[in-house]
């Protein structure tokens, strides 16, 4: 029989004593100094009352709320115990080695750092494409009652003439033919001088009057609103929302979504993360939006002047802005689009034209 | 036992000063009370007893004749250790979107604590991680709620300007100020779940006194800092922090503090100033170069003139200066604070002593903030360790910590973890 010299603690005062404790046949017999029992704890009650690691004393409890403490400054009582108590190996950090186990959780967390940053967009497709379409339209309103009360103030949007809502519904009814989706598309025009539109999940796309006065002919538009419903029938927006709350979720684990240092690292990943998505998200609705424009024989040349004109109003931007920006660079765009365009006949009537452009008056 | 030093040093007779009753039979350990089942032989009869003396506080009165006896932490923590616990942590709140970092953040804190020791006796954490997410479940319940019903009346309501207006009104009348107030009560609920779950010598700390009344205490404090435009803050630490330390208790051992602010006026005054002339600086810079631009980029955003990048940043910096100029500056502050709160502070005749001057300060605090910049948060257990070495060299535990007298508290430990302050993200380790 084994035993060893440590100190005592009983958990009521902070009187510590020498103890020295024996290892009996099923659990420890603690004496003090004369050969007084003080204690026995049962082996499978002991546990370690923290991580272990070389140079560092070994201190026992017993059970998992038990107060009083054995302290044994020998490391060799925890080889002695071993056979006995097998569950003290847990936190028996002894042999650490923390170059090498530093080496392999590194390894670990970048593998999963890199599975979840390629994964997570990779997975976005499919997780969008379960979302119900009832979800996405609630989504989309959501979005729409933010973006027009965000933009126009008061909600303001352009109902103005039932002419002008009839030609934008021809329009988009005459582009949706060309595709199969489970999407209806509605347009939202706001009285906004901002030149842009979007799309939102689930089918509405908001159009800003600025957009509508500075497009040089009704092939542009039509150009434009093919390119948004390019972007409802790939799903782009419900997929940016999952990509972006998936993210979240992980980078919020990683760094923990309160602290301020990991927020901007969380906004920068985020960030960049969606402004390449965007980029090919772009192409893809491009694409899209041609090929409905050559099936309604849409003239895409009009597309690509739309384009043209964007591009001599943007100031030349620089390599990297272009590299952070959204979209691709417009000039860019025209060009693709010039290429792929068959399509031939005009976009709608010319009273058609004049009734949209009246819409926000 | 080679280099652990017995609790009970020299042992002189001591004054009581303890006020607090005990029940009968626990006579600060001198003595056994009466049966205790599986201790026969209670360790108090053994070895060499102190001399008998009538009920008294288990660290005196006041300092005993002689050269007193001043001690510092010791602190022993490895980087490579704390750095691979680091890693799994990460791994796994990873893994576990989140919910694995109370357990993590609970094995960081065992370290930290069983490397730090006084007298060679090393400090214990007794937190669990089940502890801290529990304490989290309730903090987001008491988030949540507010905001929830807040959400659903409006859902529920119809869309007019007046419900809008009801709703705003609602958010920043009652919710946010309520939220201010469960910042403050979070602050205390966190101190007092660390100080619980710490324990030396087998005694654990305890804070006494009520979350809330610290709660509304800090939160009027601190809207007269607001209305004082900051020139109240060094009094309002001074009284918040009085009225924490004076609560807590190591044992049967109260501590008390008598912190005084006023010669935390002078570093607060430096950092005050001194923000205030660099605010003043960059937007006057700020001003003279882009306010016709800034002005017309306003009436006109379709076209910007120059460079609306250019105005963006030159705005961020005209923002961040007076911060940066602050942080700068207010470490010469922090450590009169924590110079001033070590020397108001007094457990019986132990006291305690610090005499980091504000340079040691920022040297503390700067480095630390930009390691964790630029190493994204990796440098965190760095950070950690670095803390708690400073804290070591600089902390002197003065007089004679009498703890073999120390009884252990009675002071009620609270079942969850410091929740809210998790939610807030606030404090360190």
């Amino acid at each position: 029989m084994s035993s060893f010299r440590g100190a005592y603690t009983d958990g009521r005062t902070g009187q510590r004593q020498e103890i020295t404790a024996h290892l009996g046949g099923s659990g420890l017999n603690i004496l003090d100094d004369r050969n007084q029992f003080v204690a026995e704890w049962p082996y499978d009650s002991l546990r370690l009352v923290e991580e272990v690691y070389a140079g560092q004393p070994v201190r026992l409890k017993e059970g998992r709320k038990g107060t009083a403490r054995l302290t044994f400054v020998d490391h060799t009582v925890l080889d002695a115990l071993a056979p006995k108590a097998r569950h003290l190996k847990r936190r028996d950090l002894r042999h650490h080695n923390s170059v090498r186990r530093a080496a392999v959780w590194m390894a670990a967390l970048v593998v999963t750092v890199v599975g979840f940053i390629y994964g997570l967009p990779l997975a976005a497709e499919p997780v969008a494409s379960v979302i119900p379409l009832k979800w996405e339209e609630a989504l989309g309103r959501a979005v729409r009652d933010q973006a027009t009360t965000m933009f126009a103030g008061k909600a303001k949007t352009c109902t103005g003439s039932a002419e002008g809502t009839a030609a934008m519904d021809r329009l988009v009814t005459r582009l949706a033919g060309t595709v199969k989706t489970r999407y209806r598309f509605r347009v939202v025009v706001v009285d906004h001088e901002l030149v842009n539109a979007f799309a939102t999940p689930g089918g509405y796309i908001i159009v800003f009057r600025g957009l509508i006065d500075k497009t040089p002919t009704p092939e542009g538009l039509a150009g434009v609103m093919a390119h948004e419903m390019g972007h409802v029938v790939e799903r782009h927006g419900t997929e940016a929302v999952v990509r972006a709350i998936g993210m979240g979720i992980v980078l919020g684990a990683l760094f923990g979504d309160t602290s301020s240092i990991g927020g901007a690292a969380t906004d920068l990943a985020t960030n960049l993360m969606t402004k390449s998505h965007g980029r090919d998200a772009e192409r893809e609705a491009d694409v899209i939006g041609v090929g409905m424009l050559n099936r309604a024989d849409i003239r895409g040349a009009g597309f690509a002047d739309f384009f043209d004109r964007i591009a001599r109003m943007q100031r030349p931007s620089s390599g990297l802005s272009s590299y952070l920006s959204t979209h691709p660079s417009s000039t860019d765009r025209a060009r693709k689009v010039r290429a792929m365009a068959t399509g031939r006949g005009p976009a709608m009537s010319d009273a058609d034209w004049r009734a949209i452009k009246a819409m926000c008056r | 036992m080679a280099d652990e030093k017995s609790g009970d040093g020299p042992t002189v007779s001591r004054p009581v000063v303890d006020r607090r009753p005990r029940p009968a039979g626990g006579e600060q350990g001198m003595a056994p009370s009466g049966p205790e089942v599986g201790h026969p032989h209670p360790p108090e009869q053994v070895g060499t007893p102190p001399p008998p003396a009538p009920p008294q506080g288990p660290f005196g009165a006041r300092p005993g004749s002689g050269a007193e006896r001043r001690e510092k932490l010791v602190h022993d923590g490895r980087f490579g250790e704390i750095f691979v616990i680091f890693l799994i942590n990460l791994l796994l709140t990873l893994i576990t979107l989140g919910i694995y970092r109370f357990w993590g953040k609970t094995r960081i804190r065992k370290y930290v604590w069983s490397h730090t020791s006084l007298q060679g006796e090393r400090l214990e954490y007794t937190g669990t991680g089940l502890e801290l997410f529990l304490g989290f479940l309730f903090a987001l319940l008491v988030f949540a709620t507010p905001i929830v019903l807040l959400y659903a009346w409006i859902f529920w309501s119809p869309r007019d300007p007046v419900t809008m207006f009801v709703a705003i009104a609602i958010l920043y009348v009652i919710i946010v100020p309520l939220f201010f107030l469960i910042y403050y009560v979070a602050i205390f609920a966190a101190f007092r779940y660390r100080i619980s779950r710490t324990s030396w010598f087998g005694i654990r700390g305890g804070m006494e006194g009520s979350a809330w009344i610290y709660g509304f205490l800090g939160f009027g404090l601190g809207i007269l800092n607001l209305l004082s435009l900051g020139w109240t803050k060094p009094w309002a630490d001074s009284v918040v922090f009085k009225y924490r330390l004076s609560r807590t208790w190591f044992g049967s051992q109260k501590f008390d503090s008598s912190l005084e602010c006023t010669r935390m006026y002078g570093p607060f005054a430096l950092a005050w100033v001194g923000s205030f002339l660099a605010s003043a600086l960059a937007f006057g810079i700020f001003g003279a170069l882009y306010f016709g631009q800034f002005m017309e980029m306003s009436r006109n955003p379709q076209q910007p003139p120059g460079d609306i990048f250019e105005i963006q940043v030159a705005m961020m910096f005209a923002y961040l200066v007076p911060i940066l100029v602050f942080q700068l500056l207010i470490p010469w502050y922090k450590a009169a604070l924590v110079r001033n709160i070590a020397k108001s502070i007094s457990a019986g005749a132990v006291r305690f002593e610090t005499r980091i001057k504000g340079s040691e300060m920022f040297k503390l605090l700067v480095p630390n903030f930009l390691l964790l910049l630029f190493t994204l948060g990796l440098a965190y257990p760095y950070v950690v360790l670095r803390t708690a070495r400073y804290v070591a060299h600089h902390l002197e535990i003065v007089g004679d910590i009498e703890v073999a007298k120390v009884q252990q508290s009675e002071i009620e430990a609270p079942w969850y973890g410091e929740g809210i302050m998790e939610f807030l993200g606030v404090g360190m380790i």
